[in-house]
């Protein structure tokens, strides 16, 4: 069982990413976008009365407004892509499940308990799964292989799990970080916070799950669902994780084995020193372009 | 079955009744058992390639070609596997990501499992 300690008022450390990720991304892009808005409405006045030639006169003085005017419409072009490629497959996914997946009534007493009445469906698949999907009513779906080959005590730690992701509304945040991800795609300290905050409610979720029903059927069910099945058994499994995936499964297992949360891993410097300069760069090209309407605001009065 | 053709569905189904990975001259073997004409060797090669790039087989080097075994036990398995690969870009939150348990995890995850003291792993819900 994991210790309750002290009431801590602090948020987890996957919503503290997550919040941390959104305010570094809001508070970073709204100073430029203030600039930006300007020098994109003059960049295309420019283009449009002068040509393109006129962009490169004057010593290259329009340079850095014209990058900062290319980055902002490139970088809400691809924000803009992501994200209707995510509500799309959100969409599709819904379907596809709801044609696929029937409520799970045996549970729904327990499910209630966990908050969950009504929202817990089955798919029919052998392999041992769950997730929680959906952006707005978070749903959280078990396949039949699952509740065929947990015992009780595993079933409800999992519910008790993906109970957390649903309360916090996860599958809605990740596709705030997605979003917020594919618009600054330059600023690459920003992925390692999006996937500390993955990571980090996931241990949380973990916690929420122990405190309910002790370790052993939350370590069980992780099991169940990892260990390879019988006609599996001769694909090398390691092989096909991803790096992060690995990191989080192993910061779970430790928390498991040492009853706290392991501290969360760093932001290597080097990313850090990448994105601040990258972070400094665009924002001198925001002044330097404000400056620059400034003076023909100023000459066509 | 989502998105498989007849000739792809038995060819699934000789792959789910083996119990080892299967070659391709394994695999043309059993289909042209109660078949008339038979297929080519080409034929079934072609079909087997597909399958895995569709994500239903996946294949291993043997000899001088590849083994193939299903990614899925079953039907329905396979249907909501390709549901979840075509839109992973959906906002899903896993239990655990399937694949990428190396043996150590999975040993430590059962030492946790048999060593936990005090709750019973059976306690009725």
């Amino acid at each position: 069982m994991i210790p309750a300690g002290p009431i801590h008022r602090r948020l987890d450390s996957g919503n503290r990413a997550f919040w941390l990720l959104v305010v570094a991304v809001f508070g970073f892009r709204g100073l430029v976008s203030i600039l930006g808005c300007c020098v994109v409405c003059v960049v295309g006045l420019r283009l449009v009365t002068v040509g393109p030639a006129a962009l490169l006169t004057g010593g290259g003085l329009m340079l850095p407004a014209v990058m900062l005017a290319a980055l902002l419409v490139a970088t809400t072009g691809t924000a803009g892509v992501r994200l209707a490629r995510s509500l799309y497959a959100d969409r599709t996914l819904r379907r596809e499940l709801r044609a696929r997946t029937h409520p799970y009534d045996p549970y729904d007493p327990v499910a209630a308990r966990f908050g969950l009445a009504g929202r817990v469906h089955v798919v029919t698949a052998e392999e041992p799964f769950a997730f929680t999907h959906g952006l707005w009513t978070p749903r959280v779906v078990l396949s039949t292989g699952l509740v065929r080959t947990a015992p009780p005590a595993e079933l409800v730690a999992v519910l008790a799990h993906e109970s957390a992701h649903v309360r916090s509304r996860d599958p809605l945040k990740v596709l705030v970080a997605q979003v917020l991800l594919a618009r600054e795609f330059y600023l690459p300290a920003l992925r390692h916070l999006s996937s500390r905050f993955v990571a980090g409610r996931e241990l949380a979720a973990d916690r929420a799950a122990a405190a309910h029903c002790g370790n052993r059927p939350l370590a069980g069910a992780l099991l169940r669902v990892l260990e390879p099945p019988s006609w599996a058994a001769t694909t090398p499994a390691a092989a096909m994780a991803s790096c992060s995936n690995a990191a989080t499964l192993d910061a779970r297992i430790t928390q498991l084995e040492t009853g706290s949360e392991p501290p969360p891993q760093r932001t290597p410097r080097r990313l850090l020193l990448a994105s601040t300069l990258v972070a400094v760069l665009v924002l001198a090209a925001a002044v330097d372009a404000a400056i620059l309407v400034q003076q023909m605001c100023m000459r066509a009065m | 079955m989502a998105g498989l053709g007849p000739l792809e569905t038995a060819a699934m189904e000789v792959l789910w009744r083996a119990d080892e990975p299967l070659s391709v001259r394994q695999v043309l073997d059993r289909l042209n058992q109660d078949r008339c004409p038979l297929l080519a060797y080409t034929t079934v090669m072609t079909v087997l390639a597909r399958l895995a790039d569709k994500g239903a087989l996946t294949r291993q080097p043997r000899g001088r070609g590849f083994a193939y075994r299903p990614t899925g036990s079953d039907p329905a398995a396979l249907a909501v596997r390709s549901v979840l690969t075509e839109h992973g870009d959906a906002a899903i939150v896993r239990f655990v990501e399937q694949v990428g348990a190396d043996p150590d995890a999975l040993r430590r995850l059962r030492r946790l499992v048999d060593n936990s003291p005090g709750d019973s792993p059976e306690t009725p819900p």
